[in-house]
């Protein structure tokens, strides 16, 4: 029988104290959490507590890039989108070639601060149109016509963080799907946090006792699995928990992406030792209607973006994440005729954080183009990947990616 | 396991009942549904195995790769008159083809395999896929996938020798394990060392001499744009060979022949069924071998190989009831006959899940293929199965479905298969027990151990914070989470 006073522990200390005090939580030492029997073994080093942070914000469906940061001097431009082409009055102007689109005043502030900067004309050789695919390619860090099953950040926990004692999780994706990024070839403590309903969706009340109560002989396949489970509810009861208990110091807007973010905010404030969160936000694929549609998309991403950075300034955090978005394509540069665009290949990319060098990197996309012919991309997205493992998490690019790389010096 | 006498004779019908039943169906198949249990128990062993693998089932090749090899064909037409540039665009075409098509055959399979009285048989294809593997990454072809899919099964029904030789030269493993490329004077090993470590023999049967002969012998194989494998005499060593200490001038024909001399190779798949069909640490060789006798008077025979293996006292042993953890696929197709649902048609919501969960469809990470068992199991793939069982209590937002879905789902509808979610009367059938017999319903019905004790503690911690429908939702949903529903 259950005590109904009862909370299941959710630091070591907390284990041990609730132990010692007779709740009989040795008894069933063979489920014991993950982070009481790694802390048996002493010689792993400790992690710091200062350690980078990544953040991935993932535009899903292909965001037009050439209607984000236009170039408003280019004629062409205008020339390949005589209706969803948009008046440099309308922009907020960064220099005298680029300006955001009208929905961005955020990250057009960010920018003029120097806390986001714009990596131009992102892509690869060979792309591909499809989604699943294009978005695969990125996720995985694969050429175009490779097909590989790790994540790029998975195969970075592989190399460089197998071993590490993982009390918390290496890596945090909010979303229904666990995102191809963090498939690894190792065991890591990689969690998912369900999007919907604000983030917290914990187990049902209840089925976290009824697991631990469960009578399963030990070293059977069935404790394991009760080991496993109860080590992926602790943690997500303690992630839920530090959710709850968060003071944002930054007004988030009212929508998904923001709650989400600042759901990020809250976990890394609580100091969870997670190195990357994954969150998504959908319904880039504008063939249709586009104008309206990346407008809400854009009033979404811009002062959510902005609402996280200055959270994580006030809580003096922002030193150590790193923001970036991507999506798996541009679209193309002629518009088509129902006011949308269709799937197309380059496009820019934003890293956001207050260590950044400068502003603008990468060169615009050509944009002498014909009818429907796609822009090719000058600046290949692995060249950020390689940046952000050697500059941001200090390891070696050779480990992840296949192949040279040059870094894009914005850390 | 307790010694017994004569392990692979059967099990005397005296001991058969409703539990040995249960085992059958939870290991032939994917699911313990009732109506399954229940036919199962009535045919016995033999009518119930008869019944599954008496005949082959055709899985028809699906028409979207048949569409495909249309397309591909035009596709290389053009490349012929095409410049470079264009030939790149063709070649990125076909390629995204070939992943759009990959997809729906992943999930035409999974259609095919959910229908109760196809299980048995594709279960099997599985085992045998996962012995001699090849993936989608190395083939990249889902009509090579396909071809080499149905080789396996419409050699169900012959010896496993035929199905060694026939696999041998299908256009999928040639590409995969480099055959096209073993050709006299540069031979290739890639494939006979995994013919004798992974298909055949298993590790230490064999020499690094007998693998640099065989390769020698198995020169001459090439496979075109069409995926149509030749044998090209010129690229054949026609020189001697010594394998296994037997000279002579071999070919494929002469090494399947030799390999299936060796003792090793009539206790390798029998210990391999092992592995997959009861459990995961295998049996010791002494309790293997009566069984590999057997097989081998049997000159191979698949069939008398797997009726004797599900059949067999060992089989029945109470030690292994209940103690393997389930494959993602076994998982999937499991809950959806479990619930009596329908496979959604797309594969963002259906078989992307099973890669969610860590098994791809076809796309093992290697040669090995998958490790399984204790392997399946981490706080990710714990994850994605809790998110698929939650899935499948709501339905899908139909405004999130593009065309395509849209499109398929419609179909689906037409043709009476759009059962895609629990619905509320099925919560009130299984819910509809008297409220102290609602733990062991479930458990009956859901969980091979039959044990409803743990399950008691969640019915009475539950209804405080949810009411109605939501609560039994969040009851079902974790009594498909708990250790019990991840083993069979």
């Amino acid at each position: 029988m259950p005590d109904p006073h009862f909370t299941y522990p959710t630091t070591r200390r907390e284990f041990l104290r609730q132990s010692a005090s007779g709740l009989g939580l040795i008894a069933f030492s063979s489920v014991a959490p993950a982070f009481l029997t790694h802390s048996v073994s002493a010689k792993v080093p400790k992690a710091e507590k200062d350690r980078s942070i990544l953040v991935l914000i993932q535009l899903a469906g292909g965001n037009d890039g050439l209607n984000t940061v236009v170039p408003f001097e280019d004629d062409n431009y205008y020339r390949l989108r005589p209706k969803l082409g948009i008046q440099k009055k309308d922009l907020h102007v960064i220099d005298d070639q680029i300006g955001f689109h009208p929905g961005c005043s955020e990250m057009s502030e960010l920018y003029k601060n120097g806390d986001l900067a714009i990596i131009q004309n992102v892509g690869y050789p060979n792309p591909n149109r499809s989604h699943f695919r294009s978005m695969e390619i990125w996720e995985t860090g694969s050429k175009s016509n490779e097909f590989l099953t790790t994540g790029w950040l998975g195969r970075y926990f592989d190399n460089c963080c197998s071993g590490t004692p993982e009390e918390d999780p290496l890596a945090l994706g909010i979303g229904n799907d666990m995102p191809d990024v963090f498939l690894a070839g190792d065991a890591h403590n990689v969690f998912s946090l369900g999007a919907s309903r604000g983030g917290a969706t914990g187990a049902p009340t209840g089925m976290v006792e009824a697991i631990r109560d469960g009578d399963y002989s030990a070293s059977t396949n069935a404790s394991f699995l009760q080991h496993t489970l109860m080590n992926t509810m602790v943690t997500e009861r303690k992630v839920i928990e530090r959710l709850r208990g968060y003071n944002a110091m930054a007004e988030y807007p009212n929508s998904n992406l923001a709650r989400n973010l600042k759901n990020v905010a809250a976990l890394i404030a609580s100091g969870q030792e997670t190195r990357v969160y994954f969150v998504s936000l959908g319904g880039f694929d504008t063939h249709a209607n586009q104008e309206t549609r990346h407008m809400a998309l854009m009033r979404q991403l811009s002062p959510a973006m902005a609402a996280f950075q200055a959270d994580l300034v006030a809580h003096g955090l922002d030193d150590q994440v790193l923001t970036m978005t991507f999506s798996e394509f541009g679209r193309r540069p002629s518009e088509n005729v129902s006011g949308g665009t269709d799937h197309g290949t380059a496009a820019p990319l934003f890293v956001m954080g207050s260590q950044l060098k400068g502003s603008l990197y990468g060169s615009a996309p050509d944009l002498n183009l014909q009818k429907n012919k796609d822009m090719t991309y000058s600046t290949d997205f692995r060249s950020i990947y390689s940046t952000v493992i050697r500059r941001w998490f200090d390891a070696d690019p050779k480990l992840v990616l296949d192949g040279k790389f040059k870094d894009i010096k914005f850390i | 396991m307790k010694t017994v006498q004569d392990p692979w004779s059967p099990l005397p019908e005296a001991k058969w009942n409703t539990e040995t039943a249960r085992h059958l169906a939870s290991r032939i198949g994917y699911s313990i549904h009732p109506s399954l249990v229940g036919r199962i128990e009535k045919r016995g062993a033999e009518g119930t195995l008869k019944a599954a693998f008496g005949k082959i089932r055709p899985f028809h090749k699906p028409d979207d790769i048949i569409n495909m090899e249309g397309k591909m064909g035009e596709y290389q037409m053009m490349q012929r008159q095409a410049d470079s540039v264009e030939k790149r665009e063709l070649r990125q075409k076909m390629q995204r083809e070939r992943n759009r098509t990959y997809g729906e055959f992943s999930v035409d399979w999974c259609k095919f395999a959910r229908d109760p009285l196809n299980s048995p048989q594709e279960k099997l294809v599985q085992f045998f896929q996962d012995v001699w593997v090849v993936s989608y990454q190395g083939v990249r072809n889902p009509a090579s996938l396909y071809d080499f899919q149905n080789q396996i099964r419409i050699h169900l029904g012959k010896t496993y020798p035929e199905m060694c030789r026939r696999l041998s030269v299908t256009p999928a493993m040639v590409r995969y394990l480099n055959q096209n490329q073993n050709r006299k004077g540069s031979p290739n090993e890639n494939f006979a060392r995994e013919l004798f470590e992974l298909f055949c023999l298993g590790e230490g049967n064999y020499t690094e001499t007998d693998i640099k002969e065989a390769a020698r012998a198995l020169t001459g194989y090439t496979v075109n744009g069409l995926e149509k494998v030749n044998f090209v005499r010129q690229r054949h060593d026609t020189g001697k060979k010594t394998i296994f200490g037997q000279t002579g001038n071999f070919d494929l024909d002469g090494v399947i022949e030799v390999v299936f001399q060796q003792p090793a190779a009539a206790r390798f798949l029998p210990q391999e069924m092992v592995r997959f069909y009861l459990t995961e640490e295998g049996l010791p060789d002494e309790v293997i071998q009566p069984l590999a006798d057997e097989w081998k008077a049997s000159g191979y025979s698949i069939p008398h190989l797997v009726r004797t293996f599900f059949s067999s006292k060992v089989f029945y042993d109470p030690a292994f009831r209940g103690n393997m953890i389930k494959s993602p696929t076994q998982y999937y197709i499991g809950l959806l006959q479990d619930l009596e649902l329908d496979v959604f048609p797309s594969p963002r919501r259906s078989t992307n899940q099973l890669r969610s969960m860590g098994q791809q469809f076809f796309n093992p990470p290697n040669v090995r293929g998958w490790v399984g068992g204790r392997h399946w199991i981490n706080s990710a793939t714990l994850s994605a199965r809790k998110q698929l069982v939650n899935s499948l209590m709501y339905p899908f937002p139909k405004n999130r479905l593009n065309a395509d879905e849209e499109r398929a789902v419609e179909a689906a509808t037409a043709e009476g298969v759009d059962h895609f979610n629990v619905t509320p009367q099925q919560l009130r059938k299984l819910f509809g027990e008297e409220p102290g017999r609602v733990a062991d319903a479930i458990a009956e019905r859901f969980f091979v151990t039959q044990n409803g004790n743990n399950l008691q503690d969640l019915l009475r911690e539950i209804p405080r914070d949810r009411k109605g429908q939501g609560r039994f939702y969040a009851v079902l949903a974790t009594a498909l989470s708990a250790p019990d529903y991840h083993l069979c």
